[in-house]
């Protein structure tokens, strides 16, 4: 068998048998690998604070404020511009977060190990929608939610997995695919699973009604609540197949707001970028055209895994918001599957005769058909401080395909 | 033959890659089918070549 394709399989079958378990609630600086105490990571591929958008400077505005390293945006903005922060991407830390994905030391973490390979991933808990930190925003609601998710939340959810053990995280996410989910816009299902499982945990940590009750209500009420989980297990999964020689399988599709990143299995510790295109936008009440800001945030580990834009089949719902029909969600998944080389067993389409979900994009698939990804998503505001605005469908840019291509046919020799 | 024969006398029109010949045939009440095809890499000679040299590892 021909090098690449005996190298695309291995990554497949790594990816495929994966398993990651929700193991714990711990800080980001104790557990992420390379944290500091004055470390943001942020989504996307690496950048520098004078070239960051709009949502992801807001978030790192009110991440100095939650951390108590300055007192205002002013303030904020004068420590970002002095060099004293390290920013790095939550990809290079074995992270992922949604959006502007700004996660500061001292925000909790949850934990998640794939039990097979033995990697682990991280991501924060989601905070809502509308004014938010990862969307940008950092009023003093925002920081208020920030600390009480500290004080009340993280401390009981920590206690609850000591309680309940690993939770397979594949098993949640099978199902809520068979319950309307694509599991990256549509978390509704695995949301309500995940609570409907902690339930009795939190209850039985013997914490105060109060603070049970609210915590309850409020990843009951937050239908992202998931999010979070699935995308710290979708990275979990997708690192199991990183760094394999010959190997052209892409490992991620991420966004910072002003580029678009992939890395590719083959090509450890390089990113291939391009200017992140703006998402087609079904705004929420009181934004329009012009509000949007341009594409964002680690979430498209999801559509990495043949999730979100991949699943369209599964959530004609999420396709309506841009005037999409049933037809055209089975179409978008239908059409993935000519830049992929499998469908996994574990996660199937039942409107697609349950079919699997189309997964391992190849960079080759991509520039010789002109396919680009379709990635579901959440749309911040282009300004600093505003929050999100709505929530849109966008193509993954050709250049990075270009640019790693060139990298792939240089590092293997198949240059002239 | 008689099939043969019916095919000469009502041509069925087969559109292959812009998808605009098809819509105005369409239009006109032709009967036509459609093959989305696109030439390979959009027609990027630089990545049409380094696509063939990766058939060869």
């Amino acid at each position: 068998m021909a090098k690449i394709e005996e190298a695309n399989e291995k990554a497949i079958k790594e990816i495929i048998e994966a398993k990651p378990m929700g193991t714990g609630v711990k800080k980001a600086k104790d557990v992420i690998p390379g944290m500091t105490e004055r470390t943001i990571l942020h989504a996307g591929p690496p950048i520098k604070w004078e070239r960051m958008s709009g949502p992801t400077r807001g978030a790192i505005i009110g991440a100095s404020i939650f951390e108590g390293w300055a007192d205002n945006e002013e303030g904020a903005v004068k420590l970002a511009e002095s060099g004293k922060i390290k920013f790095a991407p939550c990809h290079d830390h074995d992270a992922v977060g949604p959006m502007a994905g700004i996660i500061s030391p001292s925000m909790s973490v949850y934990i998640v190990e794939n039990q097979v390979h033995g990697n682990k991933a991280y991501c924060n808990f989601n905070e809502g929608l509308g004014k938010v930190l990862r969307y940008g925003a950092y009023s003093k609601e925002v920081i208020e939610r920030l600390n009480w998710m500290e004080k009340d939340m993280a401390p009981l959810l920590a206690e609850a997995f000591k309680r309940s053990g690993p939770i397979d995280l594949k098993e949640i996410i099978s199902k809520a695919l068979h319950m309307g989910d694509e599991c990256h816009c549509r978390n509704v299902a695995t949301s309500h699973i995940f609570l409907k499982i902690m339930a009795p945990h939190m209850v039985e940590t013997g914490f105060d009604k109060e603070t049970i009750s609210k915590v309850m209500r409020f990843m009951g009420t937050n239908e992202l609540t998931f999010l979070q989980l699935l995308m710290a297990a979708c990275k979990a999964m997708a690192d199991a197949g990183h760094g394999i020689e010959y190997s052209t399988i892409v490992t991620a599709l991420t966004r910072n707001g002003t580029d678009f990143g992939i890395r590719v299995s083959g090509l450890p510790g390089q990113w291939f970028t391009a200017p992140a295109p703006t998402p087609k936008t079904l705004f929420f009440p009181g934004f329009k055209e012009g509000d949007e800001g341009r594409d964002i945030g680690d979430s498209a580990i999801a559509e990495t895994m043949g999730l979100g834009g991949f699943a369209s089949a599964n959530s004609p719902a999420v396709v309506q918001v841009v005037g999409g029909t049933p037809q055209t969600a089975a179409d978008y998944s239908r059409e993935m599957r000519e830049i992929t080389v499998a469908e996994h067993p574990s996660f199937t389409m039942p409107f697609m005769n349950f079919r699997g979900v189309p997964i391992g994009i190849d960079l080759r698939k991509v520039i010789e058909t002109g396919i680009l990804p379709l990635i579901n998503t959440g749309v911040a505001h282009k300004d600093a401080g505003v929050g999100g605005v709505g929530f849109g469908l966008v193509r993954a840019p050709m250049e990075c395909f270009k640019k790693a291509l060139k990298a792939f046919a240089e590092k293997y020799g198949a240059r002239e | 033959m008689k099939k043969l024969m019916r095919l000469l006398r009502e041509p069925k029109i087969v559109n292959v890659g812009a998808r605009n010949f098809y819509d105005s045939l369409k239009a006109q009440g032709a009967d036509s089918v459609h093959v989305d095809w696109r030439p390979p890499a959009g027609g990027d000679k630089e990545m049409v070549k380094l696509l063939d040299k990766l058939k060869g590892l």
